[in-house]
């Protein structure tokens, strides 16, 4: 049997990962403390992209070795997760150049790799899928889920930045301000904002995107989750802590949204409730299984 | 009187339609579905595990308050209710009428407006004015702005069919909605549990749970569970096991299950066919079949008394274990035709042979005698009658819809030439991405500005 010989690849180049995002935490961490120092930080995505390359390429190995898509117990999904995350910050950074989060993102990856290399190795090991499990819905399930996991994780990042940086200007009583930016003699921009620093409307504005981005996708990884259950229990919602706790999620990330809607809204209380919606997905994620709530989504347990 | 009337009803169309209640309501949602999954709940754990953690009179307490049942409790159902009535009066009231506005163009501006907008400009004009709103003009053109330039006013928009995101939306969890009210409200469901060559039929059997025998040989009856309002519509069909089997991996462990079934009508001409396993049911005119569970039972008789006994596969090899008391017990080993007994013991370094029984025959151990007459598998089917499906699906594929339609922000420029003072003054608002929208902007116009 070659899986051995598999495993060995899958295992070398997950450690790549792993110590490219070690390199890339120091680089942030470095061009967080002098900004000038922009190779730095340019470095440190180039190693967040070869870890994502080589994560991808552990993953491919994984699969081959499985004969289907590697999403059957918690290592997996924790391996796929620090996926999502990578690319899901990448992504943002290259669209809407969210810089300053590249040392907290990088830094909970470390933490999500030792997480999963600390596992004990019923939770590792390549194992054949219960009947429940054997299906295309898997694959249309789950991935929708922890990418909006990762994108929500990188908004709670930057609700807590939004709060420090709200924190810090609380000098300046008037709430609003308004910065005019000569962009050549004469012609002055003047943009008005409510937050108390362009800096602050722009942490305001990332976790925005996020929330965005990953509300739809936690829409269609429940829906879609719904509908497998419809096809292999013959229901489509059972009260299922796992589905409940994603419930409380949409809720939450709904309540910011309609929040938002209100153009009165304080964004200190939309960054809060972005933490908020952090914690429930750490509950529906990790939570459900780690507190014991029972249920039905037992396979990622660790027993 | 009817004054009055009018003024309540408008107090509450107000207030049901409100933005506030929408939020309020989703903060007690999130909260009690948070309780309720924290909290064990009866339907998944069973009375006797509550009793034990409570005592009997927290329980009855909490049963009281509804905390042993979130999802079933009256509050819990009050807070989705009126969930439902704020999303059907916000939509028709708010987020409907706002339809048109996602094919419109911005509303006319006054001059002196402009300069109020969150992100806005003075541009001094040292030639021709007009030719220089029009250069403005055509660089939106460019970056896929819907334009209008007349009389020196400029208006411009992007992105408004983002706007109807929140109607299809709502469009979609109204279905829902009514889907799962009409499902949980008048459907059916039940099980089965059937060997090769067997068949059901459905009947509403009132109170009776378990399955009898039908007239015919072979067949069986099963009963319905139906939802509180019934239409009364149970179909006429047999549905037939044509074979029923299970694939192994190497460990012995299930890989899957199947059974290939038809179904039959009242003339015995089959009208459909399919193996169904898990995760694959068969559908068929608002009835679904699924295989749920499978098994494999020895018929034997231990004193002339009948019992099935559930046979468990363990490193590929049938055994049945049959505990007397916690740690010994007899094991029967399954083989071609025959059944070897086993006496299971911890103090047994090995488990002794104790005899063998053919099939069809008996084995007498002491005042016991044991028959053994083969194997049968059953195969275990779930079937349910689903009649809100034709709305639950197109209410599912709207909300997925919806939220990416919604994903994106309307951007809306207006500008206008004022001759007197040699100016044109620009500005514009987004309503979702605002810092995002105001750097694109500044990008426009520092493009015109520099080629000038």
């Amino acid at each position: 049997m070659n899986l051995f010989k598999f495993s060995v690849e899958e295992t070398l180049f997950f450690n790549i990962s792993g110590i490219a995002v070690f390199i890339a935490f120091w680089l942030y961490a470095v061009s967080w403390m002098n900004t000038k120092l922009d190779f730095f930080r340019k470095s440190g995505s180039l190693c967040l992209f070869v870890s994502l390359i080589s994560l991808t390429v552990a993953l491919v190995f994984r699969g081959m070795a499985l004969n289907f898509f590697p999403l059957t117990n918690l290592y997996e999904s924790l391996v796929i997760f620090a996926w999502a995350i990578i690319a899901a910050y990448l992504f943002l950074e290259y669209r809407f150049k969210i810089n300053y989060f590249g040392w907290f993102v990088s830094g909970f990856l470390l933490i999500v790799f030792l997480y999963a290399t600390w596992l004990p190795p019923g939770q590792k090991q390549i194992a054949p899928l219960v009947p429940a499990l054997q299906s295309y819905w898997r694959v249309i399930h789950v991935p929708p889920l922890l990418m909006s996991y990762a994108l929500f994780l990188i908004g709670a990042f930057s609700s807590v930045a939004y709060l420090v940086e709200v924190k810090r200007s609380r000098k300046d009583k008037n709430k609003s301000v308004s910065i005019n930016k000569e962009i050549t003699s004469g012609v002055i921009i003047k943009t008005s904002s409510r937050e108390v620093s362009e800096k602050a409307q722009f942490f305001d504005e990332v976790t925005f995107r996020c929330v965005t981005f990953g509300f739809p996708l936690l829409t269609i990884g429940v829906i879609n989750g719904a509908l497998w259950a419809n096809h292999a229990w013959g229901a489509l919602w059972q009260w299922d802590p796992k589905e409940t706790m994603a419930l409380v999620t949409w809720f939450i990330y709904a309540i910011y949204l309609h929040f938002r809607l209100n153009s009165k809204a304080s964004g200190t209380v939309l960054a809060l409730i972005s933490l908020i919606g952090l914690a429930m997905v750490y509950l529906t994620y990790l939570g459900v299984n780690q507190f014991n709530f029972g249920g039905l989504h037992t396979y990622g347990k660790i027993e | 009187m009817l004054k009055h009337l009018k003024s309540i009803k408008n107090f509450f169309v107000q207030e049901f339609s409100s933005l506030r209640l929408a939020i309020t309501l989703f903060v007690f949602l999130a909260i009690s579905t948070l309780i309720g999954t924290i909290l064990p709940e009866e339907p998944m754990v069973g009375r006797a595990k509550l009793l034990e953690k409570y005592g009997e009179q927290n329980y009855l307490l909490l049963k009281g308050l509804g905390f042993t049942d979130v999802f079933h409790s009256w509050w819990y159902l009050a807070l989705l209710t009126m969930l439902g009535a704020n999303l059907i009066t916000a939509s028709v009231r708010r987020v409907f009428p706002k339809w048109y506005l996602a094919f419109s163009l911005p509303v006319d501006l006054r001059a002196e407006s402009i300069p109020r907008l969150p992100v806005n400009c003075n541009i001094e004009v040292n030639g021709n004015g007009s030719a220089l709103l029009g250069k403005i003009e055509k660089k939106l053109k460019e970056k896929k702005f819907k334009t209008v330039l007349s009389e020196n006013k400029l208006k411009a928009v992007k992105g408004a069919w983002h706007r109807i995101g929140a109607s299809v939306t709502h469009v979609g969890i109204l279905a829902l909605l009514f889907g799962c009210a009409i499902s949980v409200l008048t459907g059916f469901n039940g099980m089965a549990q059937l060997s090769e060559n067997e068949g059901f039929y459905l009947a509403d059997l009132g109170g009776r749970t378990d399955q009898i025998r039908s007239t015919e040989v072979d067949n069986w009856v099963v009963p319905i569970s139906k939802m509180p309002i019934w239409f009364g519509r149970i179909s006429p069909y047999l549905v037939r096991v044509n074979k029923t089997w299970r694939e192994e991996y190497d460990n012995g462990a299930p890989k899957q299950w199947y059974s290939d079934l038809s179904v039959l009508d009242e003339n015995k001409t089959e009208i459909a066919r399919k193996t169904i396993f898990v995760n694959n049911p068969l559908e068929f005119m608002g009835l679904d079949v699924y295989q749920s569970n499978w098994g494999k039972f020895a018929e034997t008789t231990f004193n002339d008394q009948k019992i099935s006994l559930p046979v468990e596969t363990i490193n590929g090899k049938d055994v049945i274990f049959l505990p007397l008391s916690k740690d010994i017990g007899l094991k029967f080993k399954v083989l071609q035709d025959l059944i070897e007994v086993y006496s299971m013991s911890p103090n047994l370094e090995k488990e002794k042979l104790l005899g063998k029984i053919n099939k069809g025959d008996m084995l007498q151990m002491g005042p016991i005698n044991i028959g053994y007459y083969g194997t049968v598998t059953f195969t275990g089917l779930q079937f349910k009658s689903n009649p809100g499906y034709f709305l639950i699906y197109p209410g599912l594929f709207f909300i997925i819809l919806g939220v990416f339609i919604a994903f994106g922000s309307k951007k809306q420029i207006w500008g206008q030439l004022i001759p007197e003072n040699n100016k044109i003054i620009i500005g514009g608002k987004s309503d979702r991405a605002k810092a995002y929208f105001a750097r694109e902007f500044e990008e426009i116009i520092s493009e015109v500005v520099n080629s000038k």
